[in-house]
């Protein structure tokens, strides 16, 4: 490449002793505790957190980026011999662009809609690196062309809409790197994506930030992706650093409890091992003269209540816990003996099928334009009863609206969808009480699906009122009561209004709500895909074990192969609304036959194979 | 089940909601101050008429007397005293528009709500009628109806509200458009339950903040518009007390006595402005907890 980054001499950038709090209404807010971390040229340093751990607020402070209240209570972020987080705007502005470059997750907030591609990298060249026009316009070329943009001096002209999702990530990380900064920061850049493109994106981004030399932070939620991307890797929790070493090693071998913990809550397409939530809550405050973990960890003793040291270890790894020579050694890929064991002995096609889907079709019409569009396509599909079947697929594969046809929520165009060997009527509205009983919904997002002005006692008692008449109107409140335990919640909370309850608490309520009914069919919607992985295992292992119990039959969607492993006995692959391969999911994982499931299978980041990851899979 | 593994979830592990009340919303200062104007305009205009010197349309004096410690505002042409009027003339002022608003109101909640939910061709047809609808000027309508049926509280209380209909409609419609695909209603169709059901107990308490803040706006336009009408001479009829009237009818006098124009004009100035702070309160109010719900 060029040779301003030759030149560079101190490319470094450290947060030393970081402490960081907002003032608000009278009140400090302590957010960043003591955070010690040193990107160095060449390597990703990855960071790692579930939401709330303070990990974007420590990606801007790096930056130097500050917001209103936000104060620096001790410790510095140095860059090049200077503070950045006690610098003037004026002089962050030289360094912003130039030479510390950001790369947030959502590409509408980086790329301007209004202007071209072509303007957007001219303007910074021009600016950063003092290019005239010319050879701004042909250093953008070159660098759509590394980004894999097809047709980069075509692209130069157009819209950032006329780019699809991954296109449009791509070439904000291909505007970041242009102006050949020593600093990268990456804020969950592929979280939005769907897998494949998450991995195309995520194998462009290690490549050419090693490649140009460059310091990177990769901010994400996603530990195994973090463990197969980056060198290093920092675990945070309650707004401190809990863990930090070797990527491969740390992932391999955590030596914190919660790193533990986090990595035995991660889905995994690669082993039978069972999930496992991390109990309680995460803690929203930084922590004062006690261990930030204390309040969810096993091997918690009263000594744990004083201010934890991170203590440095062999290997350039460091943990913030006083009884690390004491713990055990965590194997996360160990089995554990208090998992559920759900017998999945009697082979799936000796039992009844409860649910049939034969030919269904579904097609939507596009408004303005002659084409409709096929959301689903000839699909046929049988549930056996008390199993669990999975339907992954990217977005717009079709799995939600199939999901939904059987529901009775979208009419399907053609085809049956039968159950218990009786054709169902196309809408719910149609079908009589008892299969709307035996058929119940649970959805994605845990922001909607409880009506915000109901009370959680309210949207639990509805179920109640329609299908079981067996129940006495003044038996209700204990029922509802009843089933808040079951989904792992305390019947005081059926008062509040779901904006007083976490995500995970309201796809509680939303799953305990479908069981209230004492449904046949469990459906549900992708119901972890917003929650914090830790809060998504708790709430698998809550279906897994609820389904054993109550030899419930589950239709599980999911776009995450790991998801599916864990809760699926059956699973079929979508794309484009058809069905690629189907089968059991172990042996679907295992031995894929159709190039779609390959080519699935090897966008899942996996730390073991990190190498054949980055080199674009099989 | 492995009961052990996880813990359940106590009310102590969740956040207390955050109290929303009446002084919350007196502290954003538009709130405060509309308030505070429209409980001293509504005074005048319940204990007006118990203090009032004189009744209304008694000739109580000479003609067009200034200001006196006799008539505070003096009197009009007719020799009737114009404090007494003005102390009498709010009732209609304040009356009307609210009977128009909420009249307006209730139709196009239904018509908005199921024309939004339901979609397709009933939509269809409710956009065409809303769109020609609003295609015709306000006061035009207004007056070929007052032309047809005769001027009078009634039946511009009706006009008004079928004018005010179509534009309540659109704003009812597109915000049930806005939780109609949201999945709590969806969970409720898949329940099976009525229309009813899902347009009142499912969205209305959700597009409730919508609904109040249209009705505060509505009712601000309404008081210019009903007050308009009767200067014009279309609304409340003379010789009945309306502050509205007693600007056109002490208008011929503006130069010799300006007080009897002024002071009920500035009256429906501030009762106009009252109801709108309100409405920009509410907005700000309802904003933070849409907001706050958000962020959760």
């Amino acid at each position: 490449m060029t040779t301003t980054q030759t030149a560079r001499t101190d490319g470094d950038l450290a947060a030393e002793g970081l402490s960081v709090g907002y003032r608000a209404r009278g009140g400090l807010t302590q957010v960043l505790a003591d955070v010690t971390v040193t990107l160095h040229s060449g390597q990703i340093l990855g960071l790692a957190g579930e939401s709330g751990s303070g990990k974007s607020t420590l990606a801007l402070s790096l930056l130097g980026y500050r917001v209103s209240g936000q104060e620096t209570l001790a410790g510095r972020v140095a860059f090049d011999g200077r503070d950045l987080d006690g610098a003037s705007i004026k002089e962050l502005r030289k360094v912003w662009g130039a030479r510390l470059a950001y790369l947030p997750q959502d590409t509408a907030t980086s790329l301007n809609p209004a202007l071209t591609i072509r303007r957007h990298f001219v303007e910074g060249l021009r600016r950063h690196r003092g290019l005239d026009t010319a050879a701004a316009v042909a250093r953008s070329a070159e660098w759509l062309a590394r980004v894999e943009i097809p047709e980069p001096e075509t692209a130069l002209h157009k819209y950032p809409h006329q780019f699809s999702g991954g296109q449009q990530q791509r070439i904000a990380l291909a505007l970041a790197l242009s102006v050949e900064p020593e600093v990268l920061i990456l804020d969950e850049p592929t979280t939005g994506l769907d897998v494949v493109t998450q991995a195309h994106v995520n194998r462009l981004i290690v490549t050419l930030a090693r490649d140009a030399g460059i310091a990177a932070l990769y901010v994400s939620h996603n530990l195994a992706l973090l463990a197969t991307v980056c060198d290093e890797l920092a675990i945070m929790y309650a707004g401190q650093i809990v863990e930090q070493g070797i990527a491969a090693q740390v992932y391999a071998a955590p030596r914190h409890p919660y790193t533990a913990a986090l990595i035995g809550a991660v889905p995994t397409i690669a082993s039978d091992r069972p999930l496992h939530g991390i109990p309680g809550i995460p803690r929203p405050s930084v922590p004062v003269h006690t261990c930030g973990f204390a309040q969810r960890c096993t091997f918690r003793t009263d000594a744990c209540e004083t201010d934890i040291p991170l203590v440095a270890l062999a290997d350039d790894r460091a943990a913030r816990c006083i009884r690390l020579d004491e713990l055990p050694t965590f194997d996360p890929s160990a089995e554990h003996t208090t998992a559920v064991v759900v017998d999945r002995a009697t082979a799936a096609k000796d039992l009844d099928a409860i649910l049939t889907v034969d030919n269904v079709g579904v097609v939507f019409a596009r408004p303005g334009s002659g084409e409709p569009f096929v959301a689903v396509d000839d699909v046929s599909v049988r549930v056996p009863a008390g199993r669990a079947l999975g339907i992954a697929g990217e977005s717009g594969s079709g799995k939600s609206t199939l999901l939904r046809a059987i529901a009775g929520l979208v009419r399907p165009s053609s085809g049956t969808i039968s159950y218990r060997g009786a054709a169902l009527a196309s809408t719910a509205g149609e079908r009589p009480v008892a299969l709307r009983r035996a058929i119940q919904i649970v959805f994605q997002n845990p922001d909607a699906t409880l009506n915000p002005r109901h009370t959680v006692y309210q949207s639990l008692e509805r179920p109640l009122k329609l299908f079981r008449p067996d129940i006495a109107k003044r038996d209700r409140r204990d029922a509802v009561a009843a089933m808040m335990r079951q989904v792992r919640l305390a019947p005081d909370l059926l008062d509040r209004y779901p904006r007083n309850l976490s995500g995970g608490q309201r796809q509680r309520v939303a799953i305990g709500r479908a069981l209230l009914a004492e449904p046949e069919v469990l459906l549900c919607d992708e119901v972890t895909s917003a929650l914090d992985v830790s809060v998504q295992a708790s709430i698998l292992e809550l279906l897994v074990g609820l389904q054993a119990e109550r030899e419930l039959t589950v239709v599980f969607v999911t776009h995450d192969l790991g998801v599916l492993r864990a809760v699926a006995d059956e699973a079929i692959i979508l794309q484009n609304g058809a069905i690629r391969e189907a089968g059991p999911t172990t042996r679907l994982l295992r031995e894929p036959t159709h190039p779609y499931t390959k080519e699935l299978i090897a966008a899942v980041p996996d730390p073991d194979r990190a190498a054949e990851f980055l080199s674009g899979g099989s | 089940m492995s009961a052990d593994v996880l813990k359940n979830v106590t009310a102590a592990d969740v956040p207390l909601p955050r109290q929303r009340s009446l002084r919350s919303f007196l502290a954003i200062p538009q709130g405060g101050f509309g308030v505070g104007l429209l409980l001293l305009l509504l005074a005048l205009v319940v204990v007006g008429p118990f203090i009032a010197p004189d009744s209304p349309n008694e000739i109580s004096d000479q003609p067009i007397l200034g200001p006196s410690a006799q008539h505070w505002l003096g009197t009009d042409s007719y020799g009737r005293d114009i404090l007494s009027r003005v102390l009498h003339g709010g009732a209609s002022v304040i009356l009307l528009p609210l009977l128009a608003v909420s009249a307006a109101m209730v139709v196009a909640t239904l018509v908005g709500l199921v024309a939004g939910y339901l979609g397709g061709k009933v939509d269809a047809v409710v956009t065409w009628v809303i769109n020609i609808a609003l295609a015709i000027p306000s006061y035009l309508a207004v007056l070929v109806v007052v032309a047809a049926f005769g001027g009078g509280g009634a039946v511009v209380v009706t006009a008004v509200a079928v004018v005010y209909a179509p534009y309540i409609t659109r704003v009812i419609r597109s915000a049930t458009q806005a939780i109609a695909p949201r999945e709590f209603v969806l969970a409720a169709r898949a329940r099976g339950e009525s229309l009813g059901w899902i347009l009142f107990r499912e969205i209305t308490p959700n597009i409730g903040p919508t609904l109040l803040v249209e009705i505060a706006l509505r009712f601000t336009y309404a008081i210019m518009f009903i007050a308009s009408l009767s200067f014009l001479g279309l609304g409340v009829q003379p010789p009945s007390a309306n502050w509205g009237v007693m600007v056109a009818q002490n208008r011929a006098l503006l130069l010799v006595s300006p007080v009897g124009v002024l002071v009920p004009a500035l009256l429906i100035g501030v009762l106009a402005i009252a109801v709108n702070l309100i409405a920009d309160a509410l907005t700000q109010f309802f904003g933070d907890r849409i907001h706050e719900r958000l962020m959760v």
